[in-house]
């Protein structure tokens, strides 16, 4: 396998596309020379390991220098200079050196390898990543110790795609602001420093495509980085190429129109009002949110606090996660959902077994069943953070009544705990649960008077319905959210929401999609959630469209028995209404 | 010169990354030996690789010691920073 797949996957880091020639970061292996000193040598060594700090810490001085005016990546980049000047990085090496008459390359080296050590033993997770920027600086040091260049981008030409195994954001930071058309890591994840700095240079990147890209890619080759897609093409035909440039040129005029729709309501002009929210994974994503004209959260999922760690969250430690949402989005609602681990995601501190079939198996509101202990403790803690702004807090993987009731009965049981504890909680908190499994679609009637809303996760929704892995590449063209049995669950949902006067919201990735807007809207769906920079040309769809005229398309694909038919038909219509909306569009999911 | 003080970590992340380097620039600014201890464990609070390594969460209990010329203003300084949930919002 010395070829590469001519197209990767990896995590959408920051949206946009580019077209161009990769330069690829190839990092020299640093053999780090160690041997023992003399006792008369040990001040020269110390010298030299000092010198090699300021010079680095100069080298660095004059890259942020350059960077200020771009001023986003200031924070990130200040961290990684005070790792640089830290006294105990510096201290612990010299003692190596004094004590242990080490060579400075090696004493630094061994200090670095304690570091990581203590790193690695953290049970916060940022605190982990971390290590990177530590071993980004101590490789420096040892760079400038060694009489090395630093390899870095100071030599990619104008116009490339930089393609590493990882970048820090110093070596981004080199690169003059409009050069760099993209970058495509290895590692990395929507967190990491250089994808937060991609974003806010808007630059398309996509991070995580895994492994071995960088050694079987030749320097110049054409890529195709799809940053909306998270895809990377390599062997990129011509026709591919041709296509993506006319892609990313109505993107962009598309882009530029779309910005002033962000902060005018979704309303038809015939005044229905859906409301647009987001998906969010982490706290910071909330700025780029509100930015996009994000009227709320519509799914924040508490997994990514179990995750990734060694122990549980405590009771504190997850009111002070959930503050900081509820308070980073007042006034408008965060929908937080509760714990929902199961098969893959199961985090330290819970063992649920080897399960044949995880999809099927113990997930979601059935752990918390199983485990009402933590369940209350998540429950009291969303309390106690309500005071913060507007909660709705949401029950995943409900399939019987059975669910909804054992979880309605353990959030009074938490309010109670919290009066008796003289608590304070805020009075509006809403409950609702997610409507992802047939069954409970299909009871919807039967669950919408015991809840204030329902929120539709179409994901698992349409994996259950149509029996359909869609990463499965045998069988993932039977995935089609238009499947007419999947319409008419929804319309069941909706159904049963409006005799109760609740609302239904949508997240999943069937609510992001333009495409089904119309359709959305006419089934009743009030709010739909969605990844940020999807918001604004949903908003500019309803906005240019009528309740009236969604509701004659819903009609007469209602009528139709075939998937393929209802796409053919939505599209063709959408397509006509909106052209140069749904030309830029076309296939980037 | 010795001087110390008790603080509680307010802030809802606790001593990360952004706090740690916080407290570490503001002791740099000062002459004084300065030392964070949370429980056992004592971390040189001009060093944001031993803050952090304190793991010290929301509702963790720290001792701020300091020792030399300006023990006093660097412990009175630091306490408020801490107080102040290190300059963030919240």
């Amino acid at each position: 396998m010395n070829r590469i797949n001519p197209e990767r996957r990896g995590l959408a880091a920051s949206p946009g596309i580019a077209i161009g020639p990769a330069f690829v970061l190839r990092r020299e292996r640093l053999v780090i020379p160690e041997y023992l000193i003399r006792e008369d040598q040990t001040d020269s060594e110390v010298r030299r390991l000092e010198r090699a700090f300021r010079d680095t810490r100069a080298r660095l001085e004059s890259i942020r220098e350059g960077m200020k005016d771009s001023g986003i990546v200031g924070d990130i980049f200040d961290a990684q200079f005070l790792f640089l000047r830290d006294p105990t990085l510096l201290e612990h090496a010299i003692r190596n050196i004094q004590k242990d008459r080490l060579n400075a390359e090696w004493a630094l080296q061994r200090e670095l390898r304690r570091l990581e050590a203590l790193f690695e033993s953290m049970a916060d997770p940022y605190i982990r990543e971390r290590s990177s920027d530590v071993a980004f600086v101590v490789r420096r040091v040892l760079q400038a110790l060694m009489g090395r260049e630093p390899e870095g981008l100071k030599n990619a030409p104008p116009g490339v795609i930089v393609v590493a195994e990882e970048l820090s954001t110093a070596e981004l930071a080199q690169v003059p602001r409009g050069q760099l058309l993209a970058f495509v890591t290895e590692g990395g994840s929507r967190t990491s420093h250089v994808t937060i700095v991609a974003r806010g240079l808007e630059i398309p990147a996509v991070v995580g495509v895994g492994g071995d890209v960088v050694r079987n890619l030749a320097d110049g080759t054409t890529l195709i980085v799809d940053g909306h897609a998270g895809l990377v093409i390599t062997e990129a035909s011509p026709e591919q190429i041709a296509e993506y440039r006319r892609r990313r040129s109505t993107r962009h005029a598309l882009e530029r129109r779309l910005l002033r729709y962000t902060t005018l309501p979704a309303e038809t002009r015939d005044g229905v009002r859906i409301r647009t929210l987001a998906n969010v994974d982490q706290v910071g994503e909330i700025p780029d949110a509100v930015r996009y004209g994000a009227e709320g959260i519509g799914l924040y999922r508490t997994e990514f606090l179990f995750m990734n760690r060694r122990d549980l969250p405590d009771e504190e430690e997850q009111v002070a996660a959930y503050r900081d949402i509820l308070k980073a989005m007042a006034p408008h609602s965060a929908v937080i959902r509760t714990l929902d681990l199961g098969g893959e995601k199961v985090p330290a501190g819970f063992s649920v077994g080897d399960e044949p079939n995880p999809a099927l198996g113990l997930r979601g509101v059935r752990l918390s069943v199983g485990r009402p202990d933590l369940f209350g403790a998540q429950l009291r803690a969303l309390l106690r953070a309500s005071v913060e702004g507007h909660l709705k807090i949401l029950v995943p993987m409900v399939s019987n009544i059975g669910e909804v009731e054992f979880a309605r009965r353990e959030l009074e049981a938490a309010r109670a705990a919290l009066r008796e504890a003289g608590r304070e909680f805020a009075p509006n908190v809403e409950f609702g649960v997610m409507i992802e499994t047939p069954a409970a679609a299909l009871i919807a009637d039967a669950i919408a008077p015991k809840v204030d809303f329902l929120s539709i996760g179409t994901n698992d929704l349409l994996q259950y319905t149509l029996a359909v892995d869609r990463t499965n590449e045998h069988v993932a063209y039977l995935y089609e959210p238009l499947h007419p049995a999947n319409l008419r669950l929804l319309q069941q949902v909706c159904q049963a929401a409006r005799r109760e006067g609740i609302l239904v919201s949508m997240c999943g990735e069937m609510a992001g999609d333009p495409l089904n807007c119309w359709i959305l809207m006419a089934l009743g769906v009030g709010e739909l959630s969605m990844a940020p920079f999807s918001i604004p040309l949903i908003k500019k769809i309803l906005r240019q469209s009528t309740a009236a005229e969604a509701r004659d398309l819903l009609a007469a694909v209602l009528r139709m028995g075939s998937g393929q038919d209802i796409r053919a038909c939505v599209e063709a219509h959408m397509r006509s209404r909106f052209p140069t909306e749904f030309e830029g569009l076309r296939a980037s999911g | 010169m010795k001087h110390s003080a008790d603080v509680r970590i307010c802030n809802k992340l606790g001593l990360h990354l952004r706090a740690a380097a916080a407290f570490a620039r503001v002791a740099e600014r000062f002459r004084s030996e300065i030392t964070l201890s949370h429980g056992p464990v004592a971390a040189n609070g001009k060093s944001i690789i031993s803050l952090v390594t304190l793991a010290a969460g929301i509702g963790s209990e720290l001792r701020i010691e300091a020792e030399g010329p300006d023990a006093t203003e660097a412990v009175a300084a630091l306490e408020e920073l801490v107080k102040q949930r290190f300059g963030e919002s919240s």
